[in-house]
């Protein structure tokens, strides 16, 4: 690929275009403001609430773990958070966004392949969310500085963030790039996300109440596949035994619960007497786990989903049967006149003789005062 | 044909369709649910020629250019763009083809230098090269000054300027212009028409669309009449007009009130005249025949009849009687 093609053109626009001036770097100064803001305030509600539990000066070494965990897990739900709400924001105004300008027909009439179009699209979706995600790791590794959590927990992590994050944004752009309004397009798209974190939970209920009825009790509903906050929590290798045994419960804490068994962690820390085992994931991906591979999963499903959005994108920005349709609006509208210039008024400007104009008839003749003959043109009538 | 339309013809400096066509259309159809909005369309543009498509709205302007340009898959009929098929090898046309629709496609927050290097980059133009282009672009639209202005700040007049800037960023051999005209005052329409002139004079093949008939008469070196999906004629504007019964408007001026007015016409409708008419103190009629000897014979009789000719002249916008005439049969 030459340098002239080292960055695809319509994510560099994008990145032009949103990224001048001084509003993103106000907007990520702010954000990374709130998120210092929100680190803080969790590590001083997770010490009282430590403290309150423990006595004062648990919050110590002791406590570190626990302090270090609700930390890491509060802002890694807080930036899926984020991911879910920013990616479709972004992607979903993406396609229908330049049908609406009327834009698209030029792009696609340029040598630009309609699967450039559609990663640029992504890219350009994903851009100032990456950012975002980024910027918000070093918050999460403020952890480290407590312990609790491996560096594998973190990286696993921020690995299955990002593939929801690509996957959802794709799956958005799907869905712009099928509907001609952007703002039905944004409707779906959040009705889309809506429907993967809260619709999947309810189902699981619904599967757990039937599964309970029948007896089943270690049955694992299969709709939380689908929920991002589940997968999370396993990624993040949560643990699950609550305050009572030196943990503090995180926005995680809920989904660990679903996990199936052999995919639960050992607590961090089992109690204040065990501080040496605080740090209990020696392999990071979690070889060796019998079936605890519910991130994996879970990012192989918003995967599949993910490159059937892409699909479904090149092939509604592909040039076919239908764009011209897209491309304008309605057909066969009432004739318009042009305004200020009514068809049959001569044209503005230098206007010369018609190409046909015959040379022979004067333009302007003079006066021809009467009895005077004939000019000698043409044939004379008699 | 008379002389002067041969000498018409010969300065117009196409009289033949002998070059190799840029484009060539055979029975192109296009359906729209029920509505065919291109029935069986033929065309053929002769390379290096200014061709007007001219024909109301709806009647298939902008879905036949839209099939040129590969952005619209036809049902049925063929299209070669320069030697190439455009369904078969569609980047290839791409590559040859400007393409300026009835619209402009806004990025905002983005300068006008940026707006076309942009598109420059999506048809593959290094960074040096594109920098070049652009300045050289913005010069032939006169938008060298507005380089650094965000584009949706344009007047109409410069976003249609920069739009056929757009269209050029790849140096095409085909521009394909659709009604690049409509919505312009007329000061942005002689400016419009001056660069049009001057991509021809580049040697540049363009295919400009019309549902306004004098905006191409002085442009056009061939025109195709196009109504509800069918072309109606094709050929340099003479031909056109002598295939349609060679039918001239004349109009005359005359002194003397309503009685040389009466006079007037009765020497018109001897030589044969039709719609002959005496509003407004002027003559106006259709003369019979060959369209140059019969309005001098019509010019020279008046004056031997003795009616004080003041001003006397064909009526501009002469192609546009023409084109409805061309119309009337099919419409109804």
């Amino acid at each position: 690929m030459s340098a002239a093609r080292a960055m695809n053109p319509v994510l560099r626009r994008e990145l032009t275009e949103r990224w001048r001036g001084r509003r993103a770097f106000l907007l990520l100064t702010v954000y990374v403001a709130v998120l210092a803001l929100i680190t803080e305030g969790l590590y001083w509600l997770g010490r009282s609430i430590l403290e309150s539990q423990f006595g004062q000066g648990f919050a110590g070494f002791a406590g570190g773990p626990a302090l270090g965990r609700f930390l890491y897990e509060n802002l890694l739900g807080f930036v899926l958070l984020l991911v879910l709400f920013i990616a479709p924001g972004y992607a979903a105004a993406q396609i229908s966004g330049e049908r609406e300008r009327r834009s698209l027909p030029l792009l696609q009439v340029t040598l630009l392949r309609p699967i450039q179009i559609v990663l640029g699209k992504l890219g350009a979706s994903l851009a100032w969310l990456m950012l975002l995600v980024v910027a918000a790791l070093p918050f999460a590794a403020a952890a480290f500085f407590l312990g609790g959590v491996a560096v594998g927990d973190l990286a696993r992590a921020v690995l299955y963030v990002l593939v929801v994050a690509v996957a959802i944004a794709a799956m958005s752009l799907g869905i712009s790039a099928a509907t001609r309004r952007t703002a039905a397009s944004v409707v779906l798209t959040y009705a889309l996300v809506l429907t993967l974190v809260f619709g999947s939970g309810f189902v699981a209920i619904i599967e757990y109440v039937i599964d309970a009825n029948a007896g089943r009790f270690d049955e694992r509903p299969k709709a939380l596949y689908l929920n991002p906050f589940y997968g999370l929590a396993d990624a993040a290798r949560i643990g699950q035994f609550g305050v009572f045994e030196g943990q503090l419960p995180s926005v995680l804490t809920m989904f660990a619960f679903a996990l199936p068994e052999a995919a639960r962690p050992v607590p961090a820390v089992v109690d204040a007497e065990q501080v040496d085992e605080f740090v209990v994931e020696p392999d990071p991906f979690g070889a060796g786990r019998r079936g605890g591979s519910v991130w994996v999963a879970t990012m192989g499903i918003y995967a599949g989903l993910g490159a059937l959005g892409l699909v479904v994108a090149h092939a509604r920005v592909r040039p076919g049967r239908t764009v011209a349709r897209l491309g304008r609006p309605a057909r066969g509208g009432p004739p318009r006149p042009p305004p200020g210039w009514a068809p049959g008024q001569p044209p503005p400007g230098p206007a010369p003789a018609a190409p046909g104009a015959p040379p022979g008839p004067p333009a302007h003749a003079p006066g021809v005062p009467p009895g005077m003959p004939p000019p000698p043109a043409g044939s004379a009538p008699g | 044909m008379s002389a002067a339309d041969v000498a018409a013809a010969a300065t117009s400096g196409d009289g033949q369709p002998a070059a190799a066509p840029a484009v060539r259309v055979r029975g192109l159809l296009k359906r729209y649910g029920q509505l065919a909005a291109v029935d069986r369309l033929d065309l053929d543009v002769p390379e290096g020629s200014v061709f007007g498509l001219i024909g109301p709205n709806g009647a298939g302007k902008t879905t036949t250019m839209l099939a040129v340009v590969t952005l619209l898959v036809p049902d049925e009929g063929t299209i070669e763009v320069l030697g190439h098929d455009a369904r078969r090898e569609p980047r290839d046309v791409r590559a040859a083809v400007g393409y300026m629709p009835d619209f402009f496609g806004v990025y905002e927050g983005l300068t006008c230098a940026e707006y076309l290097d942009f598109f420059a980059a999506a048809y593959r133009i290094g960074p040096a090269e594109r920098r070049r282009q652009v300045a050289d672009l913005l010069e032939l639209v006169d938008l060298s000054h507005r380089a650094d202005v965000d584009v949706s700040g344009l007047s109409r007049g410069m976003q249609q300027r920069l739009g056929l800037a757009r269209a050029l960023v790849h140096d095409p051999r085909l521009l394909v212009l659709d009604e690049p005209a409509s919505g312009l005052d007329p000061r942005a329409r002689v400016d419009l028409r001056e660069i049009l002139r001057e991509l021809s004079r580049q040697g540049r093949t363009i295919l400009i669309s019309s549902h306004i008939l004098s905006e191409l008469e002085e442009i056009c070196d061939r025109v195709g009449i196009i109504e509800a999906g069918r072309m109606l004629a094709q050929g340099t504007p003479q031909e056109i007009r002598a295939r349609s019964r060679s039918r001239l408007v004349v109009v005359a001026r005359v002194l003397g009130g309503g009685d040389a007015l009466r006079r007037a016409a009765d020497v018109a409708m001897a030589l044969g005249a039709t719609r002959v008419s005496t509003d407004g103190g002027r003559l106006t009629c259709e003369v019979q025949g060959d369209t140059a000897e019969a309005a001098a014979d019509l010019l020279a009789a008046l004056v031997h009849a003795g009616v004080r000719v003041v001003e006397y002249h064909e009526e501009r916008g002469a192609l546009e009687r023409l084109f409805l005439t061309v119309t009337e049969g099919i419409v109804r």
